[in-house]
C-alpha cells in the first residue's frame, strides 16, 4: 500500500478551540493526516464534524476567539507559525481554496474576469492586458463558452454551475500545489456537479495539483479519492485507501456511515426501511458507541394500492400552467415571463406516495405550492377529492387546510423562532377550535413521543434543537390536523445521511398508520427510489415522464431522466469515474 | 461551526459594563424624576434675586439659574417633561407606525405601493421644521409637543414595520401557518408581530433619543412648554446667554441631557440582541 513520494501537506495534532463566555468547545480534536503530491486525500463526515473548520485552518483563516495548536507543515514549512504576510503569499498561490457556494464566495460586485486578474496580479508580475487575456484563457479553459464576452459579466448574470468554473478558474489561476475544494458541488444539480467534477479533476491532473476535497457524499468519495479521512465530531475516527473505507471500514461509524449512503441502482423493496445509525451516547465524554442499523425486515404493506377502477385519484391536476411576470413595459404589457409549469397533468392515488423529481428550477416546488392551495396557478385545475382547489372558500377550505399538510425543505426557516414549539405544532388544533388547552397539551405531547422526541420538548424554542429534530417537529406540525395528504418538498434534503434516513423510516411509518398520501417533491433520485411507488421527472415545467418507480430505473424512456440517472455518484467501487483521467491510477486501484 | 454566534455572544458580554452603567443611570433618573415632590426639598419655581447664576454650594447642590432658582430642582422636574413627552411621543408614533406599516402590507394590495410612497414623503420632510410651523399655530404645550413629535416620527416605524412585515411573511414558518388554515390575525399577531418585537424596539430607543433631543430644540426655541415650567431644552436656551457670566448653568442641563440620550442608545442596542432569543440563555 505505498502512496506516493513524500508528503506535500502534514497536519500534525492539529487542535483547534473555540474559547467564549459560555466556555470552551473544542472543534477539532488532535487530527493528524497527511496530503501527497498529486494526491486525493478527501475529508469525509457529517455537518458539525469540523471538516470545513480543518479545511480553512489550513490557510490559516480561522478568527478569534478560535484558537489553533499542533503544526500544519507544508512543503516544511510550518503554516501555524509563518508570519502574516508570508502567509498571503501562500493563500491563493501554493494553496487555493474552492467554497461551496459560488455566489457568496464570488465578490457580486467584480467583473468575474477583473476576479481572476486580481489573483495573477497579486502573485505575479504581469501587465494588466496579459493578465486579461490570460484570464480570457482561463475562463475558455474552464468550459465557459464566449469566454470573453463572459470575462465582462458580473456573478449574478452566470448559472450555479459556470460560476463555480469560474471559481475553478480562479483556484487555479496562479497554479496551486495544493487545492482545498470545501463540498464545491454540494449546492449544484447532479447532471452539472458531473460536469464541475469532471472539469477540476482535468485541472487537477493539468496543473499535477493535490486535492483536499470535503464533502458528505460518499458517492463522490467513490469516484474521486486515493485517501480517505473520516471524521467524527472533531476527531479521526478512520483514514486509509478509499478501496478500504468504503469495502472493509473498520471503524462502526464508517461502517455505518457506508450502510445508510443510498444505493441508486439497489431495486425498489416496498416496505423496506432506510438503514440508520444509532448513537449512545458515553458518560465519560469520550466519543459516543456507535453502530449501524440494518434495515429492518419489511413491516410495511407489500404492495400498494392499484389505481383500479372503483378508486379514484385523490389529486388530479389538469394542464396546470403557472406563469411569474417579472416585468411590464410601460404600456402595462408583461414583457418578461417565466413559465414556471407548463402544462402539467398529474394524479395521485390515495395512499400512494408519488415523487416528484427535477433539478432547481424544474417547477416542482411551484407545482406542490399550487396543490397546496399557497399559490394560484395562471391556467388549468387542480381536483383534490373531486373538489376544484382555485374554487373553494369558508368552511370547504378550511376543511381543505386540515386535510393537506407541506413539510418544508429548511427546518430552520419553518418554525416561527418566537413560538415554543408546542404552541407551534398545536397551532392548527387553535386555528380549528379542536380540543381544549388541556386536550391539546396531552395530544402534542403524544405527537412529540410519535415522532421520537421527548415530550418534555414542549416548551422549548426551535433554536435549541438540531436541524433533524426540527425536522421532527415540523412533521408533528403537519401530522396535528390528521391530514390526508401530504407535500414534503425537499423535507430531508438539508438533512445529514443518518439524520435523513430516520426522518425518512418515520415518515413510512406514519403512511402505513395514517393511510397518509404523499407528493414527495425531491432532487435525490436515491432516495426517491427507496421511497415512493411512482416517479414523475419534471424539466423545465413540464413532466417529461411519469410511471411505477421500478420502470423508470430499469427502463427509463426519456433522454433527460437517463441523463439524470447516469449522473448520480455511485458508491458501488469500481466505477471510478475519474481514475486514470490523465494522471497516475493509485496503487489501490492498481490492486483491483 | 459557524464561529458567529459564539463571537456575537462575546461581544454582548463586553458590553455589559455599558450597558449596566447606562441602565443605573437611566433607572436613577427615572427614580428621582417620579418621586421628586418627596425627595427634593427646593421648589423648583421659586426665584431669589440675590443668588442668581452660582455655582454648587451646600444649600443649591448644582447651583442656580439665571432668577436664582434652584438647578438640581429644576433640572429634575425638567426631566419630567421631558421624559414624558418622549416617552409619550414615541408611544403615539410605535404604535400608529406599526398598525399602518402591517395594515398597508396586509390589506391593501393595490393601494400598497400608492400608500408607502405617502409614507416616505412623510419621512422625508424636516421634523424640525414641520415642528415649528404647527406648533407655531397649536402654540407650544405639553400635549401638543406630544402630538406633534408622535405624528412627526410615526411614518419611520411604519415603514420599518412594513418592511418587516413582507419580509416575514415571505418565511416559511408563515407559509405553514397557512397551510394550517390561519387567517390574516392569526398571522399578524403569532407569526409576523412577535418576530418584529426586537427591530421594533430598536427602532423605538432610537426613535425616543431622537424625540428627546427635538423636544429640547422646539423648547430651546420657545416652542416647548410655557415658562415657569421647566424642560431640558428650555433651559439650555435660556441658560446659554449667560455662559460667558458663569458657564456651569448651561452645563447642568446639557450634560443631563447628553447622558440620557446615550444611555438610551446604548439600551437599544443590548436590546437588540437580548430580544433575539436564539443568544438569550
Amino acid at each position: 500500500m505505498s502512496r506516493p513520494c513524500e508528503p506535500l501537506l502534514s497536519v500534525e495534532g492539529l487542535t483547534i478551540k473555540f474559547h467564549t463566555g459560555a466556555g470552551t468547545t473544542t472543534a477539532i480534536d488532535d487530527l493528524s493526516f497527511e496530503v501527497r503530491r498529486g494526491e486525493v486525500v478527501c475529508l469525509v463526515g457529517e455537518s458539525g464534524s469540523g471538516k470545513s473548520v480543518t479545511g480553512l485552518s489550513i490557510l490559516r483563516l480561522i478568527d478569534p476567539p478560535g484558537d489553533v495548536a499542533g503544526r500544519v507543515l507544508f512543503a516544511g514549512r510550518d503554516l501555524l507559525t509563518e508570519s502574516e504576510a508570508d502567509m498571503t503569499a501562500v493563500r491563493g498561490r501554493d494553496i487555493s481554496m474552492i467554497f461551496q457556494e459560488p455566489m457568496t464566495a464570488l465578490n457580486p460586485a467584480m467583473r468575474v474576469g477583473d476576479q481572476i486578474v486580481e489573483v495573477l496580479r497579486i502573485h505575479e508580475q504581469v501587465t494588466p492586458e496579459n493578465a486579461m487575456a490570460r484570464a480570457i484563457a482561463l475562463l475558455d479553459r474552464v468550459g465557459i463558452q464566449d469566454a470573453a464576452v463572459r470575462a465582462r459579466a458580473y456573478p449574478h448574470e452566470l448559472s450555479g454551475g459556470m460560476r463555480q468554473r469560474v471559481m475553478i478558474a480562479i483556484a487555479c489561476a496562479a497554479k496551486p500545489k495544493l487545492i482545498i475544494a470545501d463540498e464545491p458541488t454540494t449546492a449544484l444539480d447532479v447532471t452539472v456537479q458531473a460536469q464541475v467534477l469532471d472539469l477540476l479533476f482535468d485541472m487537477q491532473a493539468e496543473l499535477g495539483s493535490a486535492m483536499l476535497f470535503i464533502t458528505h457524499d460518499l458517492g463522490v468519495v467513490a469516484e474521486i479519492a486515493d485517501h480517505v479521512v473520516v471524521m467524527y465530531r472533531g476527531r479521526i475516527v478512520e483514514q486509509g485507501p478509499v478501496e478500504q473505507i468504503l469495502r472493509a471500514p473498520r471503524h462502526a461509524y464508517t461502517e455505518a456511515l457506508v450502510a445508510s449512503a443510498p444505493d441508486v441502482d439497489a431495486p425498489r423493496v416496498p416496505g423496506r426501511r432506510f438503514p440508520t445509525i444509532d448513537v449512545t451516547e458515553s458518560a465519560d465524554g469520550d466519543l459516543p458507541v456507535i453502530r449501524s442499523v440494518r434495515p429492518e425486515p419489511v413491516t410495511r404493506r407489500a404492495a400498494e394500492p392499484a389505481p383500479a377502477g372503483e378508486t379514484v385519484p385523490l389529486v388530479e391536476i389538469d394542464k396546470l400552467h403557472r406563469e411569474f411576470i417579472l416585468r411590464y413595459s410601460w404600456a402595462g404589457r408583461p414583457t418578461d415571463v417565466v413559465r414556471a409549469v407548463r402544462g402539467v397533468d398529474l394524479a395521485i392515488w390515495p395512499g400512494s406516495t408519488v415523487a416528484l423529481v427535477g433539478e432547481s428550477g424544474s417547477g416542482k416546488s411551484t407545482l406542490g405550492r399550487c396543490v397546496a392551495h399557497l399559490d394560484t396557478p395562471t391556467a388549468g385545475s387542480i381536483r383534490f377529492d373531486g373538489r376544484n382547489v382555485s374554487a373553494l372558500d369558508g368552511a370547504q377550505l378550511k376543511r381543505f387546510r386540515r386535510d393537506v399538510q407541506t413539510i418544508f425543505q429548511d427546518p430552520y426557516a419553518s418554525l416561527n423562532p418566537r413560538r415554543r414549539i408546542g404552541q407551534s405544532i398545536s397551532d392548527g388544533l387553535a386555528i380549528h377550535g379542536l380540543m381544549s388547552a388541556t386536550e391539546r397539551r396531552d395530544f402534542v405531547a403524544d405527537l412529540l413521543r410519535r415522532v421520537g422526541l421527548r415530550p418534555e420538548f414542549v416548551d422549548r424554542y426551535p433554536h435549541e434543537f438540531s436541524g433533524g429534530q426540527r425536522q421532527r417537529i415540523a412533521i408533528a406540525r403537519a401530522l396535528a390536523l390528521s391530514p390526508r395528504f401530504v407535500i414534503a418538498d425537499e423535507a430531508v434534503s438539508a438533512l445529514d445521511m443518518s439524520v435523513r434516513a430516520q426522518v425518512l423510516n418515520l415518515l413510512a411509518d406514519l403512511q402505513e398508520e395514517f393511510g397518509l398520501t404523499f407528493l414527495f417533491i425531491s432532487h435525490d433520485l436515491s432516495t426517491v427510489r427507496q421511497f415512493s411507488d411512482r416517479i414523475a421527472i419534471m424539466r423545465r415545467g413540464e413532466i417529461v415522464e411519469e410511471g411505477e418507480t421500478e420502470e423508470i430505473f430499469e427502463d427509463p424512456k426519456h433522454e433527460y431522466t437517463r441523463a439524470l440517472l447516469k449522473a448520480v455518484p455511485r458508491i458501488k467501487p469500481g466505477r471510478n469515474a475519474y481514475r486514470g483521467k490523465g494522471r497516475k491510477p493509485s496503487s489501490a486501484t492498481m490492486n483491483e | 461551526m459557524a464561529p458567529q454566534p459564539q463571537t456575537t455572544v462575546a461581544r454582548v458580554r463586553r458590553s455589559n459594563a455599558a450597558v449596566l452603567t447606562a441602565a443605573t443611570a437611566l433607572g436613577f433618573l427615572a427614580a428621582l424624576s417620579v418621586s421628586a415632590p418627596i425627595l427634593i426639598a427646593a421648589d423648583p419655581l421659586a426665584i431669589n434675586p440675590s443668588h442668581v447664576l452660582a455655582s454648587p454650594d451646600l444649600v443649591h447642590p448644582l447651583g442656580t439659574d439665571e432668577l436664582g432658582r434652584d438647578l438640581l430642582a429644576r433640572v429634575v422636574y425638567g426631566g419630567r417633561v421631558s421624559l414624558t413627552v418622549a416617552a409619550a411621543a414615541v408611544l403615539i408614533a410605535g404604535t400608529l407606525g406599526v398598525i399602518s406599516g402591517v395594515a398597508i402590507a396586509f390589506f391593501s394590495p393595490r393601494l400598497e405601493s400608492a400608500m408607502m410612497r405617502i409614507i416616505d414623503v412623510l419621512v422625508s420632510l424636516p421634523e424640525i421644521f414641520v415642528a415649528i410651523v404647527v406648533l407655531a399655530f397649536l402654540g407650544g404645550s405639553f400635549w401638543a409637543l406630544i402630538g406633534t413629535i408622535g405624528v412627526l416620527y410615526f411614518p419611520q416605524f411604519a415603514r420599518v414595520a412594513y418592511g418587516m412585515a413582507r419580509s416575514i411573511r415571505a418565511r416559511d414558518h408563515v407559509t405553514a401557518a397557512v397551510s394550517l388554515g390561519a387567517g390574516r390575525l392569526w398571522l399578524i399577531r403569532r407569526e409576523i408581530l412577535p418576530n418584529m418585537r426586537s427591530v421594533i424596539a430598536v427602532q423605538a430607543s432610537f426613535t425616543f433619543s431622537f424625540a428627546m433631543l427635538l423636544e429640547a430644540g422646539l423648547s430651546f426655541l420657545g416652542l416647548g412648554v410655557h415658562p415657569p415650567t421647566p424642560s431640558w431644552g428650555q433651559m439650555i436656551g435660556t441658560l446659554k446667554d449667560y455662559i460667558f457670566i458663569n458657564p456651569w448653568p448651561v452645563l447642568v442641563p446639557s450634560i443631563v441631557l447628553f447622558a440620557v440620550v446615550l444611555s438610551i442608545n446604548v439600551l437599544g442596542d443590548w436590546l437588540q440582541d437580548r430580544l433575539n432569543p436564539e443568544l438569550r440563555r
